[in-house]
């Protein structure tokens, strides 16, 4: 039995990055009438039809693009750090704290202080998020104690979120943090989107820097320092990498669920199974995920916006218990 | 060189968990060209020691030196290609290639930066290659791991250890779930890998499979060394009654101490 994959499929995802993106720069109330709106970008002209594409429709694609990469790269990086085919992003508490970080900014009304409180906030609350873990858990912990760490950071994130939601200062505060809860890419900005990149690039590339250390660690964290990898620094690498990436993400898009579980568990049977050559793709499978995701959506309910995040935990969550149910009966 | 000097040596060890020691005061030689076979009954220590003789079990007194340097003195690269560790049990989190398992062999020959995946040079694939065909699991190449049985899976981490290539082998219970031949079959390879100037430590449950094949015994119990030297000199009636806590008889067989049980000593009071 060899784990042959289709070749083709991994060039397929790769090529069908820039071509959702285009097909999501064509979506939306307006038709755009491309030969029009090239000429005018080239001539660097504003016209009302630039400004929809550059102001409202680039950011959405970028950033479901980048998020849905985000996602994709960490659920695989996390599944191989923890060995554990149920870690997420969500599960080190990084996404909730992020999202906390973000609705104290909205909360105290920091966000009209500029475009940059939102992510600033996301990245500081991540930050923390993995601060802690690693106090929490301390120097040299067992992957379970990290696990119970974050489980119990996401308990208290997730708690500060109900209780800032409680004493929202009026509807209008409290619908705006509900609304970003749920995680969009609608009505986002590019400066909003290129704040978030430095940090998105810096963790990702942390992230794929440790590939052959999450190979060698397939075979358990004493043989993988056997191999010669330093396991608590390489980890830590991933882990901040991952809250980097993540952290600066859910602030801008509000928490997307999911994708870091679902799209690596896709990918996983394309690369036999080999945890170091999961990562870029499962990076391009959550891109696309997310970008045909958003396009589903603005099609769905072109009039009332569906939010992406409700979108992608309907299907989400169903895997996730299909995942369970199968985990237990192969148990051994 | 002289055989006089020690490869690894560790010096007045002493090794805990937390707060609970599991091994004391321990000194012991390893030499080139030495089979050592690591014995002793449950919770005496083996794995213990094993861990501290590959660097992975911090000691809190005395150290492991190899070439005469203590063991945290190496880049942990280095270390690597000195020593290879084979894990007890040799679980794989995810269902790889048994090809892929032993290429796994190499990282520390590879280095860890380039490459996505099979970026094998000539030398990494030819290791990967006999080590294969030592091990016996050329056939399991195109297979996942988690298709293979316990025995077929193990002799497959073996691969993967002697694909390192490193002169010191550390390996605990390799024997486990192996049948008779490929258990006599891997201690010729590494009896093999010692005569080729290697050498190598075995944590081993068989008495007489250690009498037969390796040059030097070590028999731990609570975490102490009761004795080392040749099988002739450890393996000792007297000793091994009272540390197995059995009835057995010693006898010779083809030249080789072999050790038959009788029967177990009754339930002795737990000194509480």
């Amino acid at each position: 039995m060899t784990a042959t994959s289709p070749r083709w499929l991994p060039r397929l995802l790769i090529a069908a990055v820039p071509l959702l993106i285009l097909l999501s720069l064509s979506l939306g109330s307006v038709p755009m009438p491309w030969p029009e709106v090239l000429r005018d970008l080239l001539h660097q002209q504003d016209t009302v039809n630039t400004l929809i594409v550059t102001e409202i429709r680039l950011p959405r694609a970028l950033l479901a693009a980048t998020v849905g990469a985000v996602l994709g790269l960490s659920g695989a990086a996390l599944q191989a750090v923890f060995r554990n085919p149920l870690a997420e992003p969500g599960l080190l508490g990084v996404s909730s704290c992020a999202a906390l970080g973000a609705i104290v900014a909205l909360y105290y009304g920091l966000s009209e202080l500029g475009w940059f409180t939102l992510p600033a906030f996301g990245i500081v609350g991540a930050l923390i998020s993995v601060v802690s873990t690693f106090v929490l858990a301390g120097r040299g912990s067992s992957v379970s104690t990290l696990l119970l760490a974050g489980v119990a950071i996401n308990a208290l994130a997730g708690s500060c979120i109900a209780l800032a939601l409680n004493f929202a200062p009026n509807p209008y505060a409290m619908s705006e943090m509900v609304y970003w809860l749920l995680g969009s890419f609608a009505n986002r900005t590019l400066s909003e989107f290129l704040f978030a990149l430095p940090f998105v690039a810096v963790g990702m590339t942390m992230i794929l820097s440790q590939r052959r250390f999450l190979d060698g660690l397939s075979l358990g964290e004493e043989t993988a320092q056997s191999l010669g990898f330093n396991v608590l620094r390489a980890r830590a690498v991933v882990v901040i990498g991952v809250a980097a990436a993540v952290g600066a993400a859910v602030a801008v898009s509000g928490s997307i669920g999911f994708v870091g579980l679902l799209v690596p568990h896709l990918m996983r049977p394309l690369v036999a199974h080999e945890p170091g050559r999961l990562l870029p793709i499962s990076a391009v499978a959550g891109a696309v995920f997310l970008l045909l995701a958003d396009i589903a959506v603005q099609c769905l309910s072109p009039q009332q916006e569906l939010k992406i995040g409700v979108v992608t935990a309907l299907v989400g969550a169903p895997f996730f218990l299909y995942l369970i149910v199968r985990l237990r009966t192969h148990a051994p | 060189m002289t055989t006089e000097v020690a490869l690894l040596a560790a010096i007045g060890l002493h090794c805990r968990y937390g707060d609970r020691p599991v091994l004391h005061d321990i000194n012991t030689t390893i030499h080139a060209s030495e089979l050592v076979g690591l014995i002793g009954p449950n919770g005496a220590g083996k794995s213990s020691l094993l861990k501290a003789l590959a660097g992975l079990l911090a000691p809190s007194k005395g150290c492991v030196r190899l070439h005469q340097r203590e063991l945290g003195q190496y880049k942990k690269i280095e270390l690597a290609r000195q020593l290879s560790y084979l894990a007890q049990g040799a679980s794989v989190q995810w269902p790889l290639l048994a090809q892929r398992v032993v290429e796994l062999g190499r990282l520390p020959h590879t280095g860890f930066g380039n490459g996505f995946g099979h970026d094998l040079s000539p030398t990494d694939r030819d290791a990967v290659t006999t080590a294969m065909a030592q091990a016996d699991v050329t056939a399991f190449a195109g297979r996942t791991i988690t298709a293979l049985s316990e025995g077929e899976r193990m002799r497959v981490m073996i691969a993967r250890m002697f694909a390192t290539q490193a002169p010191l082998m550390l390996a605990d219970e390799p024997m486990a779930w192996l049948d008779w031949y490929h258990q006599h079959h891997t201690l010729e390879l590494f009896q093999q890998h010692c005569q080729r100037g290697g050498s190598a430590v075995v944590v081993l449950h068989d008495l007489n499979l250690a009498a037969r094949f390796c040059d030097k015994l070590v028999l731990l119990d609570q975490g102490r060394i009761v004795r080392s030297g040749s099988p002739q000199q450890v393996l000792d009636a007297e000793v091994l009654r009272t540390v197995y806590r059995m009835e057995l008889e010693v006898q010779l067989l083809d030249g080789v101490v072999q050790v038959l049980p009788r029967w177990r000593h009754a339930e002795l009071p737990t000194d509480c």
